[in-house]
């Protein structure tokens, strides 16, 4: 894919012209048509991908019936899915097309392994940036766990991890 | 020189996929740690990150020190776990007090030594920090589903009562935040 188009993704800022130029190399660009599902919660994740244009809706499962309710809705520049570069798991949530329809980036965990085994420094840079976001996760799970065990300790203290 | 050899560190899962050149590198921001007695202070909560833990023998303890002088027991750690790694991908204070339970023999990551070969886009500091990833992932996992299924989606009578055995919901979120830390048996 051109490596122009990702030159305005904010999470790519620091990646000089020549490590756009990798990346471009091993993503591709994909259309997908309003309400066109990407991935389903449950899915075995293998790729990341980034909003290049449109937008995509994050749905979840209604907690009584089978409905999917949008807890978030990703525009331009939004990265989502990247912790499947490291662990390809299954995905935790839906991610669908909006009404207008969206085109994404495509990053697949075997291209990931590839420039990562080789030691491209902008692999490691893209690792940087997962490592980050999987440890904000942690620390506000840990946060949440923190806060149940005081709450029942007595009172109502919220904890927050940093 | 350090005497950490290549032989112990590949008992542990976060070395996986390191070479011996790679296991070389690392070696040199490790160091041996021991704590000798019954409560002795491995750090402080609250105090800003410098190191990781790897627990080769003994029983720790991470507790959350409360304004009254009391602490509250969170999580024990034993030999095979990882302790305040996540440091060495993210920079910040300690969320808790960990200290010895019994004698206790730890390596020490030093995250100044381990962000020097991250700077230089040395490889083994990437294994290492994918291999942390990809154990966090899982326990994330794990630990989102518990969240989301007592926290999120019972009604708090529900989340309280005994649905585990005879536990309450602030236990098995203790027993959560162990798995989320890291316990080994």
């Amino acid at each position: 894919m051109d490596a122009n188009r990702l030159r305005f993704i904010q999470v790519f800022d620091n990646f000089d012209d020549r490590e756009l130029e990798l990346l471009a190399s091993v993503m591709h660009a994909r259309s997908y048509v309003g309400g066109e599902t990407v991935f389903r919660r449950g899915d075995r994740a293998s790729a990341c991908f980034v909003v290049l244009a449109g937008a995509i809706d994050v749905k979840v499962e209604g907690q009584k019936n089978m409905d999917s309710n949008t807890v978030a809705t990703l525009t331009p520049g939004s990265m989502f899915g990247e912790i499947a570069l490291v662990d390809g798991g299954l995905r935790s949530a839906t991610c669908q097309a909006s009404a207008s329809g969206a085109e994404l980036a495509l990053l697949g965990r075997n291209e990931f392994d590839q420039i990562f085994n080789a030691g491209s420094p902008f692999a490691f840079k893209l690792m940087d940036l997962i490592g980050e976001r999987v440890v904000e996760r942690v620390r506000k799970a840990a946060g949440e766990l923190l806060s149940v065990v005081l709450n029942e300790r007595g009172g109502s203290v919220m904890f927050k991890a940093d | 020189m350090s005497d950490i050899n290549h032989i112990e560190l590949r008992l542990y899962p976060v070395f996986r996929g390191c070479g011996p050149e790679e296991l070389d590198r690392l070696i040199r921001c490790m160091s041996r740690t021991t704590l000798e007695n019954p409560g002795d202070l491995l750090f402080e909560d609250q105090i800003e990150s410098d190191s990781a833990y790897i627990v080769q023998k003994g029983l720790l303890v991470a507790e959350l020190p409360l304004e009254d002088g009391i602490a509250v027991e969170m999580a024990r750690m034993g030999a095979g776990a990882l302790v305040g790694e996540l440091c060495l991908i993210k920079g910040g204070p300690r969320s808790l007090r960990v200290k010895a339970i019994g004698p206790a023999q730890l390596i020490r990551i030093d995250r100044e030594a381990f962000s020097a070969l991250r700077q230089a886009k040395d490889i083994a500091a990437y294994t290492v920090i994918r291999n942390i990833c990809l154990t966090m992932c899982d326990r994330l996992r794990t630990t989102n589903q518990f969240i989301e299924r007592e926290l999120r989606h019972e009604s708090m009578e529900t989340a309280d009562i005994t649905s585990m055995g005879q536990t309450t919901v602030g236990q098995r979120a203790k027993a959560m935040l162990s798995r989320l830390f890291g316990r080994q048996e």
